[in-house]
């Protein structure tokens, strides 16, 4: 029998939250959707997390495609957990599940509005003022919220300190025949892919000064993106003497084809792990570490 | 939406060239050229780059038209976007259904027989490729 999912797990998976009062059932306002069985359309009350964009579809019908199983009556007002289904001259998403919320102006609504918002306690308030100076809403600073709230989650290691150094990786000569001949003896040596998506790895190497996740070390090694290019942009750019809290993943798929080999080999040799910061939000400035530790700590406790 | 009209230009000829040459084929140029904007009027003012366009028409029916850029899911989920006509390019509207575990990375969208959509995407970090699975391209039906 499938697992119910809980409030929480469906704050996290959403994307758009919001809750809206069901005006039509098997309808569409969306010309694209063809089959109407499991659609609705649901008039916008309030955006609770998105991005900015979505904002604007207060007061707006849009379409709901429901869950299976998932069932609404006509009036109904609840808070829908989705994510984006098409976007065409409307919206239409994709429901995850829905929670009844009292309608609008009722002591009891009043009293539930904030309180019983999964994911908004007050860790999570906490959590949701990381974004606020980035965020011009907050839906979307609730959004960018869960975003790092993800990356903590998955990171093996968070630590806050230091950028001390920044190089291109030099191809170990050494290292690099040690890493062919060992690739030689597993499969056919393969060729670097020319790409115009060429990431240009550097390694910045991190001083630590507060380990949040993962072991204590006293440096790391971060393999980052120097490339500008329109697949790299948003990934962090580290500077010698930048500090700040970093969120990394231990590295598994060695990032370059041609250049694995030998940094793979290099940094085991000098008994550094290597881990990459591939996402917007893998640094954070330094006054949002009690932010940060408070994520992680979200993120070991059992559900 | 803008429109673009240019001459019918005369189709270029062979005369005067000696026996046993192989004539160039004949190619008509288009007397109209229509440009669509493609990003729907739900996205409109996104300042995305989409970048490196691609595009795909299905020959089994010309009005199914796919297209891809560098274009990140506009809620920023884990799946890559495509965009979507099915009348011929007139209107177009995006669907996020390409699996991806980075935004999106060089989709080349192809159709096969019976309606079937490919695509192919670079996968994170960005050098090796896989091809995604299968798609129907009925976006707005269930997958």
């Amino acid at each position: 029998m499938p697992v119910k999912p809980s409030k929480e797990s469906l704050w996290r998976q959403a994307r758009f939250v919001f809750v809206g009062t069901v005006q039509k059932l098997r309808a569409a306002n969306v010309a694209e959707v063809e089959d109407k069985q499991r659609t609705v359309i649901v008039h916008v009350d309030r955006v609770e997390k998105g991005p900015e964009s979505v904002s604007a579809y207060v007061g707006r019908d849009i379409t709901v495609k429901l869950a299976p199983r998932e069932t609404v009556r006509a009036g109904d007002q609840a808070r829908f957990f989705t994510n984006g289904w098409l976007f065409a001259e409307t919206l239409a998403v994709e429901s995850l599940g829905h929670e009844a919320v009292a309608r609008a102006g009722t002591p009891r609504a009043r009293g539930v509005a904030e309180a019983s918002l999964p994911g908004i306690g007050p860790r999570a308030v906490l959590a949701a003022t990381i974004a606020a100076s980035e965020a011009t809403s907050e839906p979307a600073a609730r959004l960018k919220a869960a975003a790092i709230a993800e990356r903590v989650a998955s990171a093996d290691v968070v630590i806050r300190g230091r950028v001390t150094a920044v190089r291109v990786v030099p191809e170990a000569e050494p290292a690099r025949r040690a890493a062919r001949a060992a690739a030689a003896a597993a499969e056919a040596p393969r060729r670097r892919p020319i790409t115009e998506h060429d990431p240009q790895w550097r390694e910045a190497e991190i001083e630590v000064d507060e380990v949040e996740k993962g072991p204590r070390k006293r440096r790391v090694v971060v393999r980052f993106p120097g490339s500008d290019d329109v697949r790299w942009y948003r990934a962090p750019k580290f500077q010698p003497g930048q500090e700040g809290v970093f969120i990394l993943q231990k590295t598994t798929e060695q990032p370059a084809i041609g250049a694995r080999r030998g940094r793979a080999v290099a940094a085991a040799a000098k008994g550094v792990d290597t881990f990459t910061a591939l996402d917007p939000d893998d640094f954070q400035p330094r006054e949002r570490e009690p932010n940060i530790r408070a994520l992680v700590g979200t993120a070991e406790e059992p559900e | 939406m803008a429109r673009a009209t240019e001459k019918k230009r005369s189709p270029s000829g062979a005369r005067g060239r000696s026996r046993g040459h192989t004539r160039a084929p004949k190619i008509s140029a288009p007397t109209t050229l229509l440009l669509v904007n493609m990003i729907p009027r739900s996205l409109s003012g996104e300042t995305e780059q989409d970048s490196e366009p691609s595009i795909a028409v299905d020959p089994s029916n010309s009005n199914q038209i796919v297209g891809s850029a560098f274009t990140p899911d506009p809620m920023g989920g884990p799946s890559a976007p495509i965009f979507v006509s099915t009348d011929g390019g007139s209107s177009w509207f995006l669907r996020s259904t390409v699996p991806s575990n980075v935004q999106t990375g060089d989709i080349s969208p192809r159709f096969g027989g019976g309606g079937r959509l490919y695509a192919g995407s670079s996968s994170s970090p960005g050098t090796s490729c896989s091809t995604s699975s299968a798609r129907r391209a009925r976006a707005a039906r269930p997958l």
